[in-house]
Formats: structure tokens, C-alpha cells, sequence
């Protein structure tokens, strides 16, 4: 809470001119917003960290636009996540799975689907070829369907707090989070047939 | 517990081993396949999002920040100071325009003024006769034209 009343604080002085509160502001949410841009524009992007810092640029010349009917974090995310579709949308194209689907990459997936073989052990660069592969895997879905799993299960937004930023009902993020889903499990359908039994479970 | 409570606790609290569930979903996480397999599901891909890549910004953000600000700013500036100068081009051409319609006003007007009116006031004073006004008959006269008995 005092967290919070702090950051209305720097707003609001802000709000009238002081740069240093907005730097505040900036250095508290430029982690979060580059890792937002990255997952969005997916990572290898040459332009993470000039959308990042036009976010916030953005943001500074929209203060007087803010009404704090949300906090400052769930409308810098939203300039994010429009400054990043906006991006998208002028050079569209995602690269297909199976390019980066190494056999150590496969290996590493099926790896989790057994909690029990713990993954400490992995080598290095199994571990790296999943991390692309996951990486690659949420590049490859439309750009809504992207947008929602990276606010959901990659930065941990409720589903309210999704529907709060990209400013659409609980229903429709629900319904594009599951066609997210879908995407995943038939994209990886090939590594991990085990996956796609798992469908049925689906909420 | 049911299925549909189990699902509200899992969306709520995230995925979680049972070990650490509450009693009451521990239970219903034992006793109902269907829900062992939907929380392993999610479990597998809470493993599977934090493999993603680690993405840090390399550096502090705030320089180049402040730097797009004061560009704005200097962009803005040279604008509005861009619009000053149009502006003040345009006053004179602006005050030609208005003198200009000014003047064929002015003209129009007067020459408007010179023309002969139809019907003067001096002349209706002259001869009553010319003043408009309603026929000269009698009313009733008139409504006996109309109703057509003008004849009977």
C-alpha cells in the first residue's frame, strides 16, 4: 500500500514537472516493460530497447491524460503493449517452430513433463536450446494470442488484471488465453505427443 | 469440493504441488483424476514459461529516456516557434485581405445607395393612393367572391 501511495506520489510530481520523479517511475518499471517489448516483438528484435524507452517517453508526454482509476504500472503496460503492436504491425512475419527444434531442445521439453527429472543437471546448452524453443514457440502465435500468454503465465497478470490493460472483457482474454494454449500444444505436438491427450483437461 | 471450486482455487492461486494445497483441495486433487490432470497440465506449463529466456534491459533506461524527452520537447518547440513565424508572414497578408474586403464593401455599399428607390417615402406622402394596402372593396364583398354567391 505504501508502495503504491509512493508511486501516486512521483505521478503526481511528475505531473508537474519534476524529471526526477519520473525517473523514479522509470526505473522502477523499465525492467518489466523491456522484458514485456522482448516477449512481445520477440526476443532477437532489433528495436526491444527504443519501443522500451518510447513507452516511456510516450508516457511522460500522456501524464496529464492518466486518470489513476488504475495504477500507474497496469497504463504503462498498456502504452507498452500498443507501442509493441503497433511495431508488429509494421513488419509482420514470425518464424516457424521447427527452425530452432533441436534434439537437445526436445529432449529438455519432454523433460518437463516429468517433474521428477529435475533439470539441474541438464547440460548447458539443452538448457539454451529450450529456452529458445520455448521463446520461438510464444513468438510463433498471432500477436493477440502472444500478447495475453505473456501477460498471463510469463508475467503472472490474474486474468482481470489482463482484461484491465488491454482493455477487454475477462471472457475474451479467457477465450484468446485457451486458443493460446491450443496453438502451443499443436506447435509442440510433434516434440511432446504426450501434450496433446492433455487437451481434454482444458478448463 | 467440486471440479468447478477446485478450477476457481487453481485460477486464483496458481498451480501449486499438493503438498502445498489446502486440505480440502488436497482431498478433491486425490480423488478426481480429472483434476490431477488439469493441475499437472498446468504445472507443465509453469515449467515450460519459466524456461523462457531471461530478458533484462542492458543498461539503465533513464538516458535515453530523457534524451527522447528533450527531443519531443525540442521538436515540439521548433514547431510551435515554426507556426510563430508563419504567423507573423501572414498578419500583413491577413491585414491586405481585410482591407481589401473592407474596401469592396464599403464600395458595394455605396453603390447600392445610389440607386433609386421603388416606392419613397416622400412619394407615399404625395399621393395616398400609391401607399399598398389591403383592395379597396368592401369585405363582404369580398367573401361573397369567395364562397362563389357573387352572383345569386
Amino acid at each position: 500500500m505504501a508502495r503504491a501511495e509512493e508511486e501516486r506520489g512521483w505521478v503526481r510530481r511528475a505531473r508537474e514537472g519534476d524529471p526526477g520523479a519520473y525517473r523514479l517511475l522509470v526505473e522502477r518499471y523499465q525492467s518489466r516493460i523491456y522484458r514485456l517489448v522482448a516477449r512481445i516483438l520477440g526476443q532477437g528484435h532489433e528495436g526491444i530497447e527504443d519501443v522500451a524507452q518510447e513507452v516511456f517517453v510516450k508516457a511522460y508526454f500522456s501524464l496529464k491524460k492518466f486518470r489513476e482509476d488504475a495504477s500507474f504500472g497496469t497504463w504503462v503496460y498498456r502504452i507498452a503493449v500498443n507501442q509493441s503492436r503497433d511495431t508488429l504491425r509494421r513488419e509482420p512475419g514470425t518464424i516457424p517452430l521447427d527452425e530452432v527444434a533441436s534434439q537437445e531442445s526436445v529432449e529438455a521439453l519432454r523433460g518437463l513433463l516429468r517433474p521428477s527429472d529435475s533439470q539441474e543437471g541438464d547440460p548447458p546448452g539443452r538448457s539454451e536450446g529450450l529456452r529458445a524453443l520455448v521463446g520461438r514457440a510464444v513468438a510463433g502465435l498471432p500477436e493477440r494470442m502472444r500478447v495475453v500468454v505473456t501477460l498471463k503465465d510469463m508475467e503472472g497478470f490474474s486474468y482481470q488484471d489482463v482484461s484491465r490493460i488491454l482493455r477487454c472483457s475477462v471472457g475474451t482474454v479467457k477465450s484468446r488465453h485457451a486458443r493460446a494454449r491450443e496453438r502451443l500444444r499443436k506447435a509442440l505436438s510433434p516434440y511432446v505427443p504426450d501434450l496433446l491427450g492433455r487437451k481434454s483437461h482444458e478448463v | 469440493m467440486k471440479c468447478e471450486t477446485f478450477e476457481a482455487w487453481l485460477e486464483r492461486e496458481g498451480p501449486a504441488p499438493p503438498e502445498r494445497m489446502p486440505e480440502e483441495v488436497a482431498t478433491h486433487h486425490r480423488a478426481c483424476p480429472r483434476c490431477r490432470a488439469l493441475l499437472e497440465e498446468e504445472l507443465f506449463w509453469g515449467r515450460f514459461f519459466a524456461a523462457a529466456p531471461a530478458v533484462a534491459p542492458p543498461g539503465p533506461m533513464w538516458p535515453g529516456v530523457a534524451a527522447g524527452i528533450e527531443k519531443w520537447m525540442e521538436r515540439a518547440e521548433s514547431f510551435s516557434s515554426a507556426l510563430v513565424r508563419v504567423g507573423l508572414r501572414l498578419v500583413p497578408v491577413f491585414a491586405v485581405v481585410l482591407l481589401l474586403l473592407g474596401a469592396a464593401a464599403i464600395w458595394s455599399g455605396s453603390a447600392l445607395g445610389l440607386r433609386e428607390p421603388a416606392l419613397s417615402i416622400a412619394s407615399l406622402a404625395d399621393d395616398p393612393s400609391a401607399r399598398p394596402g389591403p383592395p379597396n372593396e368592401e369585405p363582404d364583398t369580398i367573401l361573397d367572391r369567395w364562397v362563389g354567391a357573387a352572383g345569386e
